[in-house]
């Protein structure tokens, strides 16, 4: 017992002192800033998109959102219990999956456009194709002991999924069994994005924390702190080398990846709105994101400062997406429509 | 019961130290390396940003289609 107690104390001392190593080692190589090596960037100036397109059909709010690759299909997820695949060049709906559990909360597309995967409340991932002559349930993935938060796709065999369970984990989506479970958090996990080489994975949670994650081998590499409540929303800035992080402590950040350490806060004492959401343009010096307060406002990622705004939903902005091309943005609201800008 | 609960805080801090000890041990370059490759990326990018070009009216895939009369 004792000797135990010893040994506990002993590694939580080691534990004391990495993180003290850790955070010098960060300060050792802070000789900058993101604001500084931007200065003699022009300024974007005031970035007014236009509202395009209202895009009506769901009874109740909106609680996600994704692009397919071809940057024309979309899929939107309601606690009306539908999703809905939708043009949005026509505006037209193409195809709509009624969910067995109305509490979905997060969706995504397949790189491949065949299928969609949703889920909630419910703690299970269920993936359905599309391209049948009407949805079919090909998969419910069901080992999650908390809420499913977010999901992406590999490809139509793999999936990642984040969970209120405080984990992730990698489907096999042939067998329908987990392949690997990622465990570090020590809060509910509320977002995931994949890198653009698809090797490593970030994930945002309750515990104010961003983790990086090799797919393959399940180790967490790199945590990222600094924020001082849940991160919602989380991203990766397009080189693959920095990730964007929102939170409910109103702010965003941008970490770099191989400097270890935040780089830039985008935070305004007129701002007083959780964040819920956020995307990039395709150049990356664009952040769309998506408050509690209503709109989605615009930052420029370089110079740390809020650009534009987008103003026309009746309640919280709770998704928000870029298409792979870049032409527009798209925003989800609990007013229950979906806004198409650019 | 409590000789299970010491064994699991033991092995959880184990755990925390395996974890730390690999997240210390990674190579870090300077932020303003860091900070000069992401300013270079949006840079460079930036004439192939739609949403900062400004997308023309005739190639707007989501501007709704103009009524078209036919005499």
């Amino acid at each position: 017992m004792a000797s135990e107690k010893a040994e506990i104390d002993a590694l939580k001392k080691e534990c004391d002192g990495l993180r003290t190593q850790i955070e010098a080692a960060r300060k050792a190589v802070n000789d900058g800033s993101m604001t500084g090596a931007s200065g003699g960037v022009a300024s974007v100036g005031r970035v007014q998109l236009k509202l395009r397109k209202t895009l009506k059909g769901h009874l109740a709010k909106i609680y996600a959102m994704h692009w397919a690759t071809d940057s024309k299909q979309m899929v939107s997820a309601s606690q009306d219990g539908k999703l809905l695949v939708w043009d949005t060049h026509t505006g037209n709906k193409l195809v709509a999956v009624p969910l067995k559990s109305a509490w979905v909360m997060s969706v995504a597309f397949a790189p491949s456009g065949n299928l969609v995967a949703s889920g909630g409340l419910d703690n299970i991932c269920t993936v359905y194709n599309i391209k049948a002559a009407s949805p079919k349930t090909l998969r419910e993935l069901d080992a999650h002991t908390g809420y499913l938060s977010c999901c992406r796709f590999l490809s139509d065999s793999e999936i990642l999924t984040a969970s209120g369970d405080t984990t992730c984990c990698l489907w096999d989506l042939e067998t329908g069994k987990q392949k690997v479970v990622f465990t570090n958090h020590i809060g509910d996990c509320m977002s995931l994005a994949l890198s653009p080489d698809m090797n490593t994975f970030i994930s945002g949670a309750c515990d104010s924390l961003a983790k990086l994650w090799d797919v393959r081998d399940g180790t967490c590499k790199q945590t990222f702190s600094g924020h001082t409540s849940d991160i919602n929303a989380i991203a990766f800035f397009h080189s693959g080398n920095a990730i964007i992080t929102g939170s409910d402590d109103c702010a965003c950040k941008m970490y770099d990846l191989r400097s270890d350490q935040e780089v830039i806060n985008y935070q305004d004492t007129s701002l007083n709105a959780g964040v819920t959401s956020l995307a990039l343009s395709s150049s990356g010096r664009l952040i769309f994101a998506g408050y509690d307060d209503f709109n989605c406002h615009i930052w420029d990622s370089l110079k740390g400062e809020k650009v534009g705004v987008l103003s026309g939903h009746d309640n919280r902005v709770s998704c928000t997406g870029v298409p792979e091309d870049g032409l527009g943005v798209c925003t989800g609201s609990w007013d229950s429509f979906l806004k198409l800008w650019n | 019961m409590s000789n299970n609960n010491a064994s699991n805080n033991l092995i959880i801090a184990q755990r925390a130290v395996k974890q730390l000890r690999l997240e210390a041990s990674i190579r870090r370059i300077k932020v303003s390396q860091a900070a000069a490759d992401l300013r270079n990326f949006c840079v460079q990018n930036a004439p192939k940003d739609p949403l900062l070009m400004g997308v023309p009216s005739s190639d707007n895939p989501f501007r709704p289609p103009k009524p078209c009369s036919l005499f």
